[in-house]
């Protein structure tokens, strides 16, 4: 990946714990689908309401989720194709590098 | 990762997004950190407030003015902070009256009365702001002429001053953000170099001890004056709250102005409390001192005379700046009542070419240059007119803030978000502004100036009952609090991308 797309991603976060929580909760809303509330996430993840609020909105402000009109309900971000795709993107690197196995074409 | 896959596989369908935003017809995420920090801090106008305001907080807070502007600087960061809550999860271009009509809602009877006083308030606060500001521009700029010996500037000349300043304004509110986004930055950075230059010089000048210790001879005026000096120090700080406007024209509005709020109230408080503890520390007290003009024996004192007109300058800026930043933000909470139907529609009407809030502008800006040109022109009672200007918008900018700070915890509960801190937070500054409010207006009516409190009642308690009897009898009442709501292009599941499947 091009340093470009590394800073294109966003998620600032200070601890790689927090990073692991921003994903469960973006993949959380996926699995929910789009309307769910702050208060439905944080209580599916167990997470606190504080920390979830405060993940939701920073994955707001990178556009990874945006609000629903009325404000209380999240649904994905355009954003979220270029990071599922970053990760489809790095798997087949991992493939060709295990010596155990022979280079193969791209899936 | 599953879900999130199936779901860029196969995108959900999301209702309720439209192809524009409400919005539609701004320079959209044209600007950046920068010049909302320079939208802030110049509506702020520090270099201009710490020239005028440190003498007059010392008057009334006594040896405790250091302690004033504390309390100040901690009410607003708590304001800041409340304002912050609603900044981060829509972007606006009303400002605080788009936060409190969402909060408040647009049905009945007493929500839509909050948040239009909110939003009257407002209106009320910037004008009076850009008024006084485009006057104090050309005062200064009349003692920077009478400093090198060109006469005191006869009132027509002043008026005219004004009036060319007012026609820059409106110039470069017509064109377009990014030009007077980029004017308001020049001129406030200016500003506050002059300023920190200042600061700077004179701390070389004093002994630290001094500075620290600060306090004048007059003896402790006691926690009634620590109050009062409370109340005029955070009549300073109004306006560090205006990068809100911005929320359409910034890009990553949600992450950059809370912050660009935050380090305004925090920026402009350092200044403040230098030039304040640095005036005390070099003695100077209000019997020594003729008003307005506090920081001559100081800069004398500590040997730069001749910063005393580059502090002028300075100060001039800065209420220039000040200006343009009063009425970029009115023109659009104006702009957004337009596009409610609060006001006729026209006002809310954008330039197609300039992306500039055009009638808005063209509504308020002469209006707003006419009033202090006229007022300087006729010579007579300026500073009793200037005075009671500002006690007007002092008063409509605590009110804005107030009801901002009880519309903060609705709002979180409306949308399930409500925590412990922010809901703490604003619950603390309603109540020591509901406080400053009340003292402030009790203050003044106790020296007999109570003029300011009854013009802003008139003007705004009359404006929203108009407005609400109109939305009576008059046509289906639009929904209040317009943002600008992501369009379908933001959300995963909006029209399909050009290019199509399969990357």
């Amino acid at each position: 990946m091009s340093q470009e797309q590394f800073d294109d991603v966003g998620l600032r976060a200070r601890q790689p714990k927090a990073v692991q929580s921003a994903l469960a909760v973006l993949e959380e809303v996926a699995r929910c689908g789009p309307g769910v509330t702050g208060m439905e996430v944080s209580r599916n993840l167990g997470l606190p309401k504080a920390t979830t609020y405060r993940l939701l909105n920073l994955l707001v402000e990178d556009e990874y989720l945006v609000r629903m009109p009325d404000l209380s309900g999240f649904a994905l971000g355009r954003k979220v194709e270029m990071l599922v795709r970053l990760a489809a993107d790095a798997r087949p690197l991992q493939v060709r590098n295990r010596p155990d196995r022979q280079p193969s074409t791209r899936p | 990762m599953k879900a999130l896959q199936d779901a860029v596989a196969r995108p959900p369908q999301v209702g309720g997004f439209a192809d524009t935003s409400p919005l539609h017809g701004l320079a959209r995420r044209s600007l950046g950190p920068t010049d909302a920090l320079a939208q802030s801090v110049a509506a702020a106008a520090p270099t201009a407030a710490a020239v005028t305001m440190p003498m007059l907080v010392a008057e009334a807070a006594g040896r405790g003015a250091g302690s004033a502007i504390v309390a100040a600087a901690l009410l607003v960061l708590l304001v800041g902070y409340t304002i912050g809550q609603f900044a981060r999860r829509m972007g606006a271009a009303g400002s605080l009256y788009s936060y409190a009509a969402r909060a408040f809602g647009g049905s009945g009877m007493l929500g839509p009365a909050a948040a239009l006083a909110t939003g009257f308030s407002l209106l009320l606060g910037y004008a009076c702001v850009a008024m006084f500001a485009l006057a104090g521009s050309a005062l200064y700029l009349a003692d920077v002429l009478a400093y090198f010996g060109l006469g005191p500037l006869p009132g027509w000349a002043a008026a005219g001053v004004v009036v060319v300043l007012g026609a820059c304004c409106l110039w470069l509110l017509l064109r377009g953000i990014g030009l007077s986004a980029r004017a308001l930055l020049l001129t406030e950075s200016a500003a506050v170099l002059v300023l920190l230059a200042a600061l700077a010089v004179v701390l070389t000048q004093l002994p630290a001890a001094d500075v620290v210790r600060a306090g004048p001879d007059a003896g402790n005026q006691g926690l009634g004056g620590i109050a009062s000096g409370a109340v005029l120090a955070l009549s300073a700080f109004v306006g560090f709250e205006s990068a809100t406007v911005l929320g359409v024209e910034t890009r990553r509005p949600l992450r950059t102005i809370p912050r660009v709020i935050a380090w305004s109230a925090a920026g402009t408080s350092v200044l403040y409390l230098l030039a304040t503890q640095l005036q005390l520390a070099a003695g100077i007290t209000a019997d020594t001192a003729p008003t307005g003009r506090a920081w001559d024996p100081v800069l004398r004192t500590a040997g730069v005379p001749g910063l005393i007109p580059a502090l002028d300058l300075g100060a001039a800026l800065s209420f220039a700046a000040c200006s343009l930043a009063c009425m970029t933000a009115l023109a659009r909470v104006l702009l957004t009542m337009g596009r409610e139907g609060v006001v006729p529609a026209w006002f809310g009407r954008a330039h197609p070419r300039f992306l500039t809030p055009f009638n808005a502008v063209l509504a308020t800006v002469p209006p707003v240059t006419l009033v202090p040109a006229v007022l300087l022109a006729a010579g007579t009672g300026t500073w009793g007119s200037m005075n009671r200007i500002i006690g007007t918008a002092a008063t409509a900018y605590v009110a804005a803030y107030l009801l901002t700070c009880i519309a903060a915890p609705v709002f979180l509960r409306r949308i399930g978000e409500l925590t412990f801190w922010p809901g703490a937070a604003a619950v603390t500054a309603a109540l020591a502004l509901a406080a400053a409010l009340v003292a402030y207006r009790v203050v003044l009516a106790g020296q007999g100036r109570h003029a300011g409190g009854w013009i802003y009642l008139v003007l705004v308690g009359g404006s929203v009952a108009w407005c609400l009897w109109r939305r009576r009898r008059g046509a289906a009442p639009a929904d209040l609090g317009l943002y600008d709501v992501p369009t379908r292009e933001a959300v995963l599941g909006g029209p399909a991308a050009p290019g199509g499947s399969g990357r």
